[in-house]
């Protein structure tokens, strides 16, 4: 059985006149424990596929029809409490501004908890324990410390590994990452990614990892979608997407892509 | 060579909140004419506070700051904010024109050239900056820097929010615009595939300091320190 299964999806934003399409009959399917990479520029239908999974979508923008299985089951089909637990428990999923998602007024400890709140019957004690460790696996040290603190009082990176550890918490099966990188230091960029390759070996954890940034999906992911205007334009392994792009614009894209092999510059080139 | 600019050992502090912490310590560099110097480092290195400087927007503790041509342009990372949203494109340009006082037809010719070699439509003139994608506002505020007549400017982070075909669109046409007139421009990046297909020569900052200077070439197959050799080895 596949981990999620997104078939002919379609999006439209309907408050605006005429509505407009903004993913047009998107397909693909990721295998338990995948990583695979969604990318594309913006206004490519990224993002909407990605919110689109957990029913996310703002108020004006709709799925106006396709189907979407999460372990064979179709969201769709779900109540809003059956989607309630499948939210944060089954599906995690983490943003590019941790600050914009987490809760300036609440603790870190609490907010990692949260989850276990709602999905679980653990006591206090067990809640506290299972956040720590989580702490620990997202790789924030001073694990104790860092428990009663809120976010303000934490670097953009350490807020991320923060979200890491919330989604971490209750185990899910599936982590929609929308762009969690883009808005941190390469350095810290580098370690992200390490930490979510380490997590995704040693739990098994599906990742969906949307990106504008084709050399990030390269370290991560094992297959790639590439999207453009609402479409898939291409689909395959990362190594035959980017050494042998099939379509025209794949191949803008990649040959777009800031690199080390050769200078604008007429002089520097010689 | 000349040089457009000198800094010799400049070191900013900011009193406020945190008493005497110093944010640039000792910085010394030059800019010289017809190159583009690259800066790059991450977030809280200095790389703002350091073109504020320049600028004289930041007093400066010690040292001084040396300019042999004009007060520098800025080019940002989004222009929106420095476009007056109500003017048009073509009266936007014709601004420092018009300060000038320079007739109205020479202001519409000259504004006219530098817009069709900044690759912007003559109907783009008519616009608005809301109408406009972020590729084309970057191009409007390179025009309008150009149109000062300053021969040196200061470009921090211009292509970072832009997508990657579109960030090629706009690093190819500062580089042709920079080898067609001789200008030169310090380069503010945290990208180093940027930093490196744009510019001739690299400053490395971190913590307030230059770490290390030097050609783009020497910098990027035999860097100095430990520090650039993390951020090479990061940047994917």
């Amino acid at each position: 059985m596949k981990l999620l299964e997104v078939k002919d999806l379609n999006i439209e934003f309907y408050d605006v006149n005429p509505p407009q399409k903004v993913v047009k009959g998107v397909s693909f399917s990721m295998e338990k424990g995948e990583v695979l990479g969604i990318v594309g520029e913006s206004g490519s239908g990224k993002t909407q596929t990605a919110l689109s999974i957990l029913r996310l979508l703002k108020s004006g923008s709709q799925i106006s029809s396709g189907q979407i299985f999460f372990k064979g089951r179709d969201l769709a089909g779900y109540t809003r409490e059956e989607l309630q637990r499948v939210r944060g428990r089954k599906i995690a999923m983490i943003f590019q501004e941790p600050m914009t998602s987490l809760n300036p007024v609440l603790t870190v400890g609490s907010q990692i908890e949260e989850g276990l709140l709602l999905h679980t019957q653990l006591s206090p004690e067990e809640r506290k324990k299972r956040a720590l460790l989580a702490m620990e696996e997202a790789g924030l040290g001073e694990v104790k410390k860092l428990y009663g603190k809120y976010p303000h009082q934490l670097s953009g990176g350490m807020r991320q590994r923060v979200m890491i550890a919330a989604a971490l918490v209750t185990e899910p099966e599936l982590l929609i990452a929308d762009e969690p990188t883009t808005a941190l230091d390469v350095t810290v960029q580098a370690q992200i990614l390490e930490l979510l390759k380490e997590i995704n070996k040693k739990h098994g954890m599906g990742i969906l990892f949307i990106s504008h940034d084709l050399a990030v999906i390269r370290r991560l992911c094992s297959r790639v979608l590439v999207m453009n205007e609402g479409r898939v334009e291409e689909e395959g392994e990362i190594h035959k997407v980017f050494e042998q792009p099939e379509k025209e614009y794949t191949k803008k894209l990649l040959a777009a892509i800031p690199h080390r092999r050769e200078s604008l510059r007429k002089r520097r080139r010689g | 060579m000349k040089n457009v600019l000198e800094v010799k050992d400049v070191s900013v502090s900011y009193e406020k909140g945190q008493k005497g912490k110093e944010v640039l310590k000792d910085i010394s560099f030059e800019v010289r004419e017809n190159e583009i110097l690259g800066l790059v480092g991450e977030s809280g290195c200095g790389k703002t506070t350091l073109s504020k400087a320049i600028l004289g927007f930041v007093k400066i503790s010690r040292g001084e700051i040396l300019h042999y041509t004009k007060m520098p342009q800025m080019i940002f990372q989004d222009p929106y904010s420095s476009l007056n949203p109500k003017k048009k494109i073509g009266w936007i340009l014709e601004e420092p024109l018009r300060m000038q006082k320079i007739p109205k037809a020479e202001r519409k010719e000259r504004v006219r050239q530098m817009a069709e070699r900044a690759g912007l439509s003559k109907e783009t003139l008519t616009r608005r900056p809301g109408e406009l994608s972020g590729g084309q506002r970057q191009r409007v505020s390179i025009a309008a820097a150009l149109l000062q007549g300053s021969r040196f400017l200061i470009a921090d982070e211009p292509v970072s929010a832009l997508d990657v075909t579109i960030q090629k669109q706009i690093m190819e046409l500062m580089v042709n615009l920079q080898e067609e007139t001789g200008l030169s421009i310090l380069f503010i990046s945290h990208d180093l595939n940027v930093i490196y297909q744009m510019c001739d020569r690299v400053l490395v900052m971190k913590d307030g300091k230059i770490l290390e200077e030097g050609k783009t070439e020497d910098i990027f197959t035999n860097p100095g320190s430990d520090y650039t050799k993390e951020l090479l080895l990061a940047a994917p």
